[in-house]
């Protein structure tokens, strides 16, 4: 069987993403870039894979092909979906990050090289500026609503289904669909308050 | 939190379903649904707004997925080695639909797979879905699973239908013709039936899963698909879905939006909407609010505790006037907001839809492969020695070879019959020849007949194979039907065979031939008898025995009878299924010789008894009855049926009847007690239990159910004596358990998980004596070997389960294990259906109430007690898994009244 991200980083060692996660699960953000160096190569092996047309195993599922890693690197039990909930929205976190990056470096700046990155946001324009427009938002808005923030970043940055996310967070898809309604509101009122901002600052000046 | 899932359920499944619609039509819809219930009204109309407003905002992602990425095959791809997808045929909410190709079996089936991606087990509802049978039930073959290059995938591949959903009919032609409608309806009626008996609830039952096709003769066939599959679209790792029940608003029933599991009566509330959506092309319109208000605190978390008590007939009203008028009452019967108010069962709403009543009977017939309906009175059921009967016997029909004997052997049933009774009229087949009359049409209009014999043989190699129907030629409803194979020189047990199918079919008094064994194969069959007395060591000697009796005598229907009463024996002991099914292969075989006999009937009763084919059960025991009424047996069992069926006077009245057939005989008494015990009417139990001990003073069974009930009457000391004496006796496994109980009862847990210990190493496991060892386990604080013995408790009561789904008794086990198991969902959902099932049942009761304590619902456990008789409360106040509830003031309360 194909597979894209078929190495691994056996000198990550299981014990210390586990480790990490409870730390980053207890309310330790500052783990995140750790965590992130652990996490980055797989989800980089990931996108490539999903993204490109041309490989024969293109019913690849973001999901499954997390879910994969996250057992992988874990190490995990089938039932710990505590842990596997937290992994997801570190993923989550990362991906976002990976993606930012990659639009922030536009159109003059260093792109970090990921297979088929390119071809992916080709014509995404302006749901690229959407993103950056709320990237620092949603930093802010994970301070509060971890949950709701994971939820945006599952559907919004990797297009997850609601199933998908909802399986992700072990959350029902119901409670899925509230958080990314709420998450939407939350950034739409904040976004309009910052265009309002903006505005009354060009009529004063 | 669980109130918060349920009231997200709720929620944004309006939100969606007003979304769905045009905009202008959103505030009505949102008024007529929630208008009465401020705080959901105020939550939904909010987010409808912000929806509005802020349009696809975040709705388009930054990544867009491959399209295909959805599908798990491709058109070309061989799954699994054998399954050639052809192409999708339909997408739904679960995933995808493939026509394929079983190479192996070269037919044409669909390939429904569940998504890619996390996949678990497919629910128990999917597998027992899996056994419902019925024309208008799509079959499914098999669950699967298979490897792809995205990890595993889950498909079930079933039969595959041509043709279009109700849904997309009436989409394009608008609303059907009521005569269509009703043809429809009693189709959809027929194959819900069927399912429901076999305890498998729809759960999503609306017009998109009716497909309407074409049957060979070109009528119209309605197939129900995605049966039990309702959750399934759930694709998280829980197995059971988390709070999503599938269904689709127009059709849910007010019970499902107050959080209650799906049942038999929601899929009849579901079945309503069809109908009006089939008659005016749209689902009635809710004529006022709901206060759901009341029933789900929407700051709080109360939804968890709400009841069905909250739902209030007028709140939930709809609007049927576009109906036409014939409908409204079995719609508005259908919709009842009080589950309880609704039909009793999918029969009764085919017998109201039907025209005639005389008509109806024959449809619910059909229906039923020829059996009376659950709800109707068996007793009442007509019989036709009343009425002048004509039967028509056809010439039968050769195919191969030609056969010599054939026109004989049915001039020779003629005869037999001529005179069998007064009020039946044979037309010989010469006769319907010289008027050229070959079908029931032409026997009816030509010769004037009631009843028509066909048949046809088929000459092969070495066999004659027959087949034959008893067919009212009135409704064209096949009565009974006779198939078997007959070596050449046994052509003329056809004879035999063939008159005894008759006499069944027209319910003759009297006509049956009587069954012996000729001298040939006597000692044989008196050897088997020997072996077969002495018990499940010598049950394969008598296998053997009996065999060669029929090869001496295959004229008889007893040895075969017998073998298949001995495979019964091997079944009941080492419950494996298989032993049911060669029953089932020697019952048929004794069915081709005589299948009027008494003792083919009343094993054939005893095998669909168990299989939870209580109907044709109770047919099968009623001939038997009217075939020989002095023996117990049959009426013992005709007994037990009823009960199973909920039927309590009935079932009193029959083992009443069964103890007058034979007064000197302990097993009615027995039975009798066993019932009064499910009951919990202990003293009655006792009562009878002591007469079977004293007509069989050597019965250990009968000493071994009295010291259970003593111990319900927490006469712990007499109960246990009993018990050891009968221990003494004989060490069955039951007795063991038993013991074990009582031992339990009393908190000696070490003592108890000894007896349960040697119940195992005594017989065969049941899921019942698995879970006592692990409560046992539980309480010496040894939880990791209780967590196991759960762990393989709930395998067992699985199987049991899938076996007899209506068995209510194993079906509350099976919720208990879960429970135990802290699989909250599955326990309620599956002590729900065991508490619809056989709602008079203490068992089940008490089950339930041990349940919803380990579930910490203490209403739910206390309204079960309200609804039971009082002697439960007291039963329970011993119990020692129950500190808790004792010390509730609600249930104190009980107890004191």
């Amino acid at each position: 069987m194909h597979r894209a991200y078929s190495k691994v980083n056996q000198a990550d060692g299981d014990g210390e993403v586990t480790a990490l996660l409870r730390a980053w699960s207890g309310g330790d953000r500052s783990v995140e870039d750790r965590l992130f160096q652990l996490v980055l190569p797989d989800l980089r092996r990931i996108a490539g894979a999903l993204m490109s047309k041309e490989r024969a195993d293109h019913s690849l599922q973001p999901t499954a092909l997390l879910n994969e890693t996250y057992f992988r690197l874990v190490g995990a039990r089938q039932n710990d979906w505590a842990n596997r909930r937290h992994f997801f929205a570190v993923a989550a976190r990362a991906m976002r990050r990976l993606l930012i990056d990659h639009a922030r470096a536009r159109p003059h700046g260093v792109k970090i090289p990921i297979d088929g990155m390119e071809e992916l946001l080709k014509g995404r324009e302006s749901q690229m500026e959407l993103a950056l427009s709320i990237d620092g938002l949603l930093d802010e808005l994970s301070q509060t609503q971890q949950d709701w923030c994971s939820v945006v970043e599952l559907k919004f940055f990797w297009g997850f289904t609601d199933e998908e996310t909802a399986a992700a967070l072990d959350i029902s898809v119901r409670t899925t669909q509230r958080h990314f309604g709420d998450a939407r509101r939350w950034l739409f009122e904040k976004l309009e308050q910052g265009k309002c901002k903006a505005n009354s600052k060009t009529t004063n000046s | 939190m669980q109130g918060e899932l349920e009231n997200d359920e709720l929620v944004m499944m309006l939100v969606e379903s007003a979304l769905s619609r045009p905009p202008e039509e959103r505030e009505n819809f949102l008024q007529s649904l929630c208008s009465g219930t401020p705080g959901l009204y105020d939550e939904v109309r909010k987010r409808i707004e912000w929806e509005e407003r802020m349009g696809g905002f975040l709705q388009d992602p930054l990544i867009r997925r491959v399209e295909s990425a959805a599908d798990p095959f491709e058109a070309g791809e061989l799954v699994s080695g054998r399954f050639r997808i052809v192409r999708v045929v339909g997408r739904g909410g679960m995933g995808v639909v493939y026509e394929a190709l079983d190479e192996r079996l070269d037919r044409r089936i669909a390939v429904k797979c569940a998504q890619v991606g996390f996949q678990s087990r497919l629910p128990p509802e999917a597998r027992s879905a899996r056994e419902v049978s019925h024309y208008n039930v799509c079959k499914v073959h098999e669950l699967h699973t298979a490897t792809t290059p995205s990890g595993e995938v889950d498909f079930i591949t079933m039969e595959f239908v041509d043709g279009e959903t109700l849904s997309q009919r009436i989409a394009r032609d608008g609303p059907l013709k009521p005569e269509e409608a009703r043809e429809i309806a009693l189709q959809l009626c027929a194959g819900l039936a069927q399912a429901h008996r076999q305890g498998v609830v729809h759960g999503d039952l609306k017009c998109a899963n009716v497909i309407l096709t074409k049957s060979s003769d070109s009528s119209i066939r309605a197939v129900l698909t995605d049966f039990g599959l309702a959750r399934l679209k759930v694709g998280d790792g829980g197995g059971f879905g988390r709070s999503e029940r599938g269904g689709t608003l127009d059709y849910m029933a007010p019970e499902l939006f107050l959080g209650e599991p799906m049942t038999f009566a929601s899929d009849l509330y579901a079945l309503g909407v069809v109908f009006h959506i089939m008659l005016t092309g749209k689902p009635p319109a809710r004529l006022s609010a709901p206060e759901l208000g009341k029933a789900i605190t929407f700051a709080g978390s109360k939804a968890a505790t709400v009841t069905l008590a909250a739902v209030r007939e007028m709140d939930w009203l709809r609007d049927i006037a576009d109906l036409p008028s014939p409908w409204r009452s079995i719609v508005t019967r259908c919709l009842a907001a009080d589950a309880k108010a609704r039909y009793g069962s999918t029969l009764e709403v085919a017998a109201a839809i039907s025209p005639k009543r005389r008509a109806l009977k024959w449809v619910l017939a059909a229906a039923l492969t020829l059996v009376p309906a659950a709800g109707f009175n068996l007793w009442q059921w007509q019989q036709h020695s009343g009425e002048a009967m004509r039967l028509v016997v056809l010439p039968p029909t050769v195919e191969g070879a030609p056969i010599q004997a054939a026109n004989g052997i049915i001039d020779d049933v003629a005869s037999r019959l001529s005179g069998a009774h007064r009020n039946l009229l044979v037309i010989p087949s010469a006769e319907a020849k010289s008027n050229k009359v070959d079908t029931p049409e032409k026997a009816k209009s030509i010769l004037g007949a009631t009843h028509v014999l066909e048949t046809s043989l088929r000459s092969g190699p070495a066999e004659i194979t027959a087949y034959a129907s008893i067919v009212d030629a009135g409704s064209g409803l096949t009565l009974r039907e006779l198939k078997g194979s007959y070596a050449p020189a046994n052509l003329f047990v056809l004879g035999q065979a063939l008159t005894a199918a008759v006499t069944g079919a027209l319910r003759l008094h009297g006509a049956t031939p009587t069954d012996s064994v000729s001298q040939a194969g006597y000692a044989d069959y008196v050897q088997g008898m020997t072996q077969y007395s002495s018990g499940i060591s010598q049950a394969d000697a008598a296998i053997a025995s009996f065999n060669k009796a029929a090869a001496a005598d295959p004229q008889s229907p007893l040895p075969p009878a017998r073998i298949a009463e001995v495979d019964m024996l091997k079944f009941t002991v080492l419950r494996n299924r298989e032993w049911l099914d060669r029953a089932d292969e020697a019952i048929a075989k004794a069915q081709s010789i005589n299948p009027d006999s008494y003792l083919v009937l009343y094993l054939s009763g005893g095998i669909k008894k168990e299989r939870g084919q209580y109907e044709q059960a109770a047919q099968d025991y009623r001939r038997a009855i009217e075939v020989n009424p002095l023996e117990q047996n049959a009426w013992r069992n005709l007994a037990a049926v009823f009960a199973s069926m909920n039927q309590p006077d009935q079932a009193i009245a029959t083992y009443k009847k069964a103890i007058e057939a034979e007064p000197g005989n302990y097993a009615p008494y027995s039975s009798f007690g066993g019932y009064y015990y499910s009951l919990g009417q202990y003293q009655q139990a006792e009562q009878m239990f002591r007469r079977a001990v004293e007509l069989a003073p050597s019965n250990a069974a009968g000493l071994s159910n009295l010291g259970l009930t003593l111990r319900e009457e927490l006469r712990f000391d007499e109960a246990e004596k009993a018990l050891k004496d009968s221990l003494a006796m004989a060490r069955t496994p039951t007795t063991l358990s038993n013991l074990g109980a009582i031992f339990f009862a009393q908190s000696k847990f070490q003592e108890a998980s000894q007896y349960f210990e040697q119940s195992l190493e005594e017989g065969a496991p049941t899921a019942l004596r698995v879970k006592n060892l692990g409560d046992a386990y539980l309480r010496l604080g040894r939880s990791a070997e209780s967590t196991a013995a759960y762990r393989r408790a709930l395998l067992l009561a699985e199987t049991e389960v899938t076996q007899n789904p209506r068995l209510a008794y194993s079906r509350s086990v099976l919720a208990s294990i879960a429970a135990n198991l802290g699989d909250a969902n599955r326990a309620e959902f599956e002590m729900a259906q065991a508490l619809q099932m056989d709602p008079q049942n203490v068992r089940v009761r008490r089950r339930a109430v041990l349940t919803y304590e380990v579930l910490k619902n203490r209403d739910k456990s206390l309204q079960v007690l309200r609804d039971s008789p009082k002697s439960l409360a007291a039963d329970l106040s011993h119990d020692p898994s129950l500190k808790e509830l004792q010390k509730d003031p609600l249930f104190q309360e009980m107890l004191k009244r």
